[in-house]
Order: structure tokens, then C-alpha cells, then sequence
């Protein structure tokens, strides 16, 4: 385990501020004298150093395709055109041929023939025959097993 | 909307230019781009795709996407243009939006980790190294992974990075530490070293 010293703290300070400006010869001092003699952080810069080396090696250079250009160019246009009216101006058609067939639509309904009445016997002839329907069912069903 | 119409006539003003310095270039081209000219719009894709496309390789590790998120921080770069309130600071403004772009794609997007063990034997160490630090810079935190990519990867300094990710240097410099110790970590851990 680590003890962690204020010297530590300083040697971490330091050498991460080496990269944003240039240290004074004091400040270098320092970090070399701390780097003989706590092992700890030696070993943890070495490792970072390493890591960052890995990471470097893996640094990814593509090739833009040569069709990029044209790509953004024309994406830019429909862009532009869809803020225009001449993009919606389809959709707006389009949508009020559906309103015009949906108002025919509901016009038909309402003046075809409504649905068939039924008189007082009709009626009770069809509740008659409903009612005979489940004791017919049973029937079957004692006759089955 | 770019005029095309303008094109011919700005394209002999853009080549006169090259001699002056590349930042006033670059405002010329972006005060015309406001102005609706596409050709100074090509200049300027012209100027900043490589190393857009770069950027977003290295942050998403997908060279595909990257050129669709470049392609997309370019669209929402022009789109939003009038936005920007100081013309100098289109480079900044683009960066900013493409890592944002990044990002966004970078929480939605979680690899299953590919497993060394499932790969083939290979004569080439380095590509079992390719795998073993990507798998690793998957296991950062987006933020983490995107600052040290910034700043290994893309060699941006801790101002470009701060402007870049809209934190102040502080959170860079905390980031970068906390990433760095991080990734030290888990290589130590992957190789046993």
C-alpha cells in the first residue's frame, strides 16, 4: 500500500503541469530528486507513460471517402428544401385528397339505408330461438359421454 | 439558402486568398458562407473534414459513423451558423458540435467488449493490443474517454479541449489525471504487469 506523501502531491501537480507550460529548473530538480527516491510514483508514471504509449498506437487515420463533399452538399440541400413550401407542398396535397375522401366517405354512410328494424314479434322470435339454443347444447352434451 | 449562381464568380475571389493568413481565410469563407455562398461552404468542408473524421474515429472507433457524424456536425454547423457570434471561432464552434454529436452517439452505443480469447491465433501482436486497449477505452466513463482522446489522440491543448467540451481548464485537468490514472489501471490489470 501507498503511502502518499505531500511530496507525492506535488510530483503529480508538477508533472502534469509540464505539459501546459514550461517548469522552472527548480521545479525539474524536484521531480528528478522524487523520482529516485519514492518508487511508488516512479512506477506509476512509467505505467502511464506505457498506457498512453498503447493508446497512442492505436490512433485511427481514416480516409474521408471522396464522395464526402457531395454528401454534405446535397444533405444541406434537402435541408433548405424542406424548410421551403415546395417540400410540404406534396404532403399538403396529398393530405387534403384523404379529407375530401374521408368527408365522401362519411357522406355515403349517412344516406345509405339504416340498418334493418325489427318488429315486436320478430323480435321475440329471436329471443324465443336464443333461448332454445343452450338447452340444445346440453342436450348434446349428455348425450355425448 | 446557397446560391449557386455566386459560385463562379467566388471561386476566383477564394483562390486569390491562400496567401493570407489561413484564420482570415477561414472568416472570409465564413462570413460568405452566412452570406449563402456555396462555394465558400466547400472550403470550408474542405478545410475541416479530414480532421473531423479523425476526431470521430477515434472517440466512436468506427470509421463509418465518424464520417456520418462529421457530415452531420457540418449540417448543423451551417444550419445554426447564424448562432455563432464571433465569425473567428468557426473552427471551435464545429469541433465543439461534432464531439457533442460524439457524445450523444457514444451513450447510445455500448460494444459487447470483444473477448481475446475468441480471437484467431495471430502471428501480429499488435493487433491482440488494438483489441485489448480499445476494450479498455470502452470501459471509461464517455467524458473520460473523450478528454484523453482529445488529448492523446487529436493532441488538442487543455484550452482547445475545455472549448471543445464547454468545461472550464479545471475539469480538463481533473479529467485528464483521473482518466490517465484510470486507464493506467486497467492496462496494468489486462497485461498482469
Amino acid at each position: 500500500m501507498k503511502v502518499f506523501r505531500l511530496s507525492c502531491h506535488r510530483f503529480q501537480k508538477l508533472s502534469q503541469a509540464c505539459e501546459e507550460r514550461a517548469i522552472s529548473p527548480r521545479e525539474e530538480q524536484f521531480l528528478g530528486r522524487h523520482r529516485e527516491s519514492c518508487a511508488p510514483c516512479r512506477q506509476s508514471e512509467e505505467g502511464v507513460a506505457m498506457a498512453l504509449n498503447m493508446l497512442r498506437e492505436i490512433k485511427l487515420e481514416p480516409e474521408v471517402s471522396p464522395q464526402f463533399d457531395q454528401r454534405v452538399l446535397r444533405r444541406l440541400r434537402v435541408q433548405n428544401s424542406r424548410e421551403g413550401f415546395s417540400y410540404w407542398s406534396p404532403a399538403l396535397v396529398g393530405a387534403a385528397i384523404a379529407a375530401v375522401t374521408l368527408l365522401g366517405a362519411l357522406q355515403l354512410i349517412a344516406h345509405s339505408p339504416s340498418t334493418p328494424e325489427f318488429s315486436g314479434s320478430q323480435r321475440a322470435s329471436a329471443k324465443a330461438e336464443l333461448n332454445d339454443l343452450p338447452l340444445l347444447l346440453l342436450k348434446d352434451q349428455e348425450r355425448s359421454p | 439558402m446557397y446560391n449557386v449562381s455566386t459560385v463562379s464568380s467566388a471561386y476566383s475571389e477564394m483562390h486569390l486568398i491562400p496567401a493570407i493568413d489561413p484564420a482570415v481565410q477561414e472568416l472570409h469563407w465564413v462570413r460568405r458562407c452566412r452570406a449563402g455562398d456555396e462555394n465558400a461552404l466547400t472550403m470550408l468542408i474542405d478545410r475541416h473534414r479530414t480532421r473531423l473524421v479523425r476526431t470521430a474515429a477515434n472517440i466512436l472507433r468506427d470509421r463509418h459513423e465518424a464520417e456520418d457524424i462529421a457530415q452531420e456536425a457540418f449540417l448543423k454547423a451551417f444550419r445554426e451558423i447564424h448562432k455563432l457570434r464571433d465569425d473567428r471561432a468557426f473552427s471551435g464552434y464545429l469541433y465543439r458540435i461534432c464531439v457533442r454529436l460524439c457524445m450523444d452517439r457514444l451513450r447510445l452505443k455500448r460494444p459487447e467488449l470483444t473477448d481475446l480469447d475468441s480471437l484467431q491465433p495471430h502471428n501480429d501482436e499488435p493487433v491482440e493490443t488494438r483489441v485489448v486497449v480499445e476494450n479498455l477505452l470502452w470501459k471509461l466513463p464517455d467524458e473520460l474517454r473523450t478528454t484523453l482522446v482529445l488529448r492523446e489522440l487529436e493532441q488538442l491543448s487543455y484550452d482547445e479541449v475545455a472549448v471543445v467540451m464547454q468545461v472550464p481548464v479545471g475539469t480538463v485537468r481533473s479529467r485528464l489525471h483521473t482518466a490517465r490514472e484510470r486507464f493506467r489501471k486497467l492496462w496494468m490489470e489486462a497485461t498482469g504487469e
